[in-house]
């Protein structure tokens, strides 16, 4: 096997398939000093123990956020040049909340939301889903083809967010827009102007948010806004005495932004690679296909195969000894879930796409601890419907011959298809 | 009332002893523990808290006061 050292993790062929790089990561070094100051930790066992240590391994600080810089690697997590700060000081100011944040801070505002993601709360959604999905499929279906990332998998969760956050209607294009612009920024490496064009529509999303939540003041409103609106964060402790005050809209800004932004594509991504891997196994599509029952397991298995999420950050508050390694305080520790997903300790034959694993739903794709996806519930709901829908109305799928590369976005933390051509047969 | 966590469905999160460490405990194996006592009338803006919190559905409040 290639030694450690010998792999370009940043490099764009190490993106395209980080495979063989992280299991020489998980035999020769599960905590591995990547660059100077940077620790990768690739194993199932440590990244769990990372994850539920967020005072040694901490979020704030910009730390859960790596600033992937192509082949150099991971960069400080900067303030952002002055002219992308100029437009983004136009919006609501930023506020740590929940990715960003740590406890106690991170608890109470996490207290916040959870109520409105939970299982029962999302299922409540269902039918709305429904309709969302087959208005996509009714847009291509007659056609008999379909670039699955673009027509599909993009715009489920992304008209997902937007009716659980009450946009109305008529705002749906502009909404969609500014989305999709705004979260270029997660996509990998942007030009200058690509930058600026991304800023531009975080601003007006933010500003947008901002009004929404002001409208949902005024009126109460049956949705995520809404609840918090209504919402009381614990802001003080003085004994027995607990005082309470509202979110400010900038808080709630930053909650919502943070829904459409880890909501959005992280499903877009796990849809598109868990049809890539269905159809590279026919026979577990034709089992799915037959029995619907087993989508939910075999969500699972394409969140752990191919995980929309490979790598965010932490940083060490103090030395400490990590699976054998010393790490000073101050160091950038980064968690591997796509890694640990493949851990041969954890999963057998961890390569292998099986949806009919038995410990299926151990892995980390959603993370674990304080920071655990707080919209796992609803990935889970709406990739479910959107494979439900799909294979009503659709079959034959395959491959449009000639016109798929199976290339992956340039990026260090999302593992995303950058197109998928599909050809089918209607029901 | 006391709190049941459903360990079947459990995939050990550990949301509900990060949000509410004095209902829930971690135990050695990440696995939730629950405080072996009933539920006062105060608690239970902190346990609805508490079941909102699991992502997949586990936890619940039994009426019956003693568990058995
Ligand atoms: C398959 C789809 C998804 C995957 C793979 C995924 C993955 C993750 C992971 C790995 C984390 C942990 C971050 C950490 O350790 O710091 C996380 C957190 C988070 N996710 Fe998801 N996610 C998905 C869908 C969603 C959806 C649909 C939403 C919103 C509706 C969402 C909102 C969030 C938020 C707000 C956090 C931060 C929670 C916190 O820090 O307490 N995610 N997600
Ligand atoms: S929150 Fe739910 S899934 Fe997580 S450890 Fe507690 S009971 Fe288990």
């Amino acid at each position: 096997m290639t030694s450690l050292d010998e792999f370009r993790p940043f490099s764009e062929e190490g993106i395209e398939c980080p495979y063989p790089f992280y299991e020489a990561l998980r035999s020769d070094a599960p905590v591995y000093e990547a660059a100077p100051g940077v620790f990768f930790v690739g194993s199932y066992e440590l990244i769990n123990k990372a994850l539920r240590d967020p005072h040694t391994f901490k979020s704030g600080e910009g730390a859960a956020f790596l600033n992937f810089q192509g082949e150099s690697g991971l960069a400080a997590p900067t303030k952002n040049p002055k002219e992308i700060q100029e437009i983004l000081s136009q919006g609501p100011p930023d506020r740590d909340t929940l990715l960003s944040g740590d406890p106690p801070a991170h608890t109470r505002f996490r207290s916040l939301v959870n109520r409105s993601l939970s299982p029962g709360r999302v299922a409540r959604w269902t039918p709305v889903i429904e309709e969302v999905v087959d208005e996509l499929i009714d847009g291509f279906i007659d056609t008999g083809e379909v670039e699955l990332v673009s027509q599909y998998s993009m715009l489920v969760p992304l008209t997902v967010v937007s009716l659980t956050l009450g946009v109305p209607k008529e705002d749906r294009d502009r909404y969609k827009d500014w989305s999709i612009r705004s979260v270029k920024t997660l996509a990998g490496q942007l030009t200058r102007e690509e930058a600026l064009d991304a800023a531009r529509a975080s601003t007006d999303l933010g500003n947008y948010i901002a009004a929404r939540v002001e409208s949902a003041r005024k009126d109460p409103q049956e949705n995520v806004i809404g609840d918090l609106v209504g919402a009381h964060l614990l802001d003080a402790t003085d004994g027995d005495e607990k005082s309470y005050r509202p979110l400010d809209t900038p808080e709630i800004v930053s909650i919502v932004r943070q829904l459409l932004v880890a909501g959005q594509e992280t499903v877009n991504y796990l849809i598109s690679s868990l049809m890539l891997m269905l159809i590279r196994h026919p026979e577990q599509m034709e089992a799915v296909r037959n029995d619907f029952g087993l989508i939910p397991q075999m969500v699972e298995e394409g969140i752990r195969a191919e995980s929309p999420i490979q790598a965010l950050g932490r940083f060490a508050t103090k030395d400490v000894e990590f699976g054998g390694v010393m790490i000073p305080a101050g160091s950038r520790v980064v968690m591997l879930y796509g890694c640990a997903n493949r851990d041969e300790t954890k999963f057998d034959q961890a390569e292998d796409f099986d949806i009919f694993r038995d410990n299926v739903r151990e892995h980390v794709g959603f993370g674990a601890g304080p920071h655990y996806c707080i919209g796992s519930a609803l990935a889970r709901l709406e990739s479910r419907i959107a494979f439900e829908r799909l294979f009503s109305r659709i079959h034959n799928i395959r491959l449009a011959e000639g016109k798929n590369d199976f290339r992956h976005n340039y990026s260090f933390i999302f593992r995303a298809l950058k197109e998928l051509h599909l050809e089918f047969d209607k029901v | 009332m006391r709190i049941k966590i459903n360990l079947k469905t459990c995939i050990k999160t550990g949301q509900c002893y990060y949000m509410h460490p004095d209902l829930v405990e971690r135990g050695q194996d990440d696995s939730p523990i629950v405080v072996d006592r009933e539920i006062t009338e105060g608690e239970r803006p902190d346990a609805d808290s508490l079941i909102g919190s699991c992502p997949v559905g586990a936890i619940r409040l039994s009426r019956k006061t003693q568990s058995g």
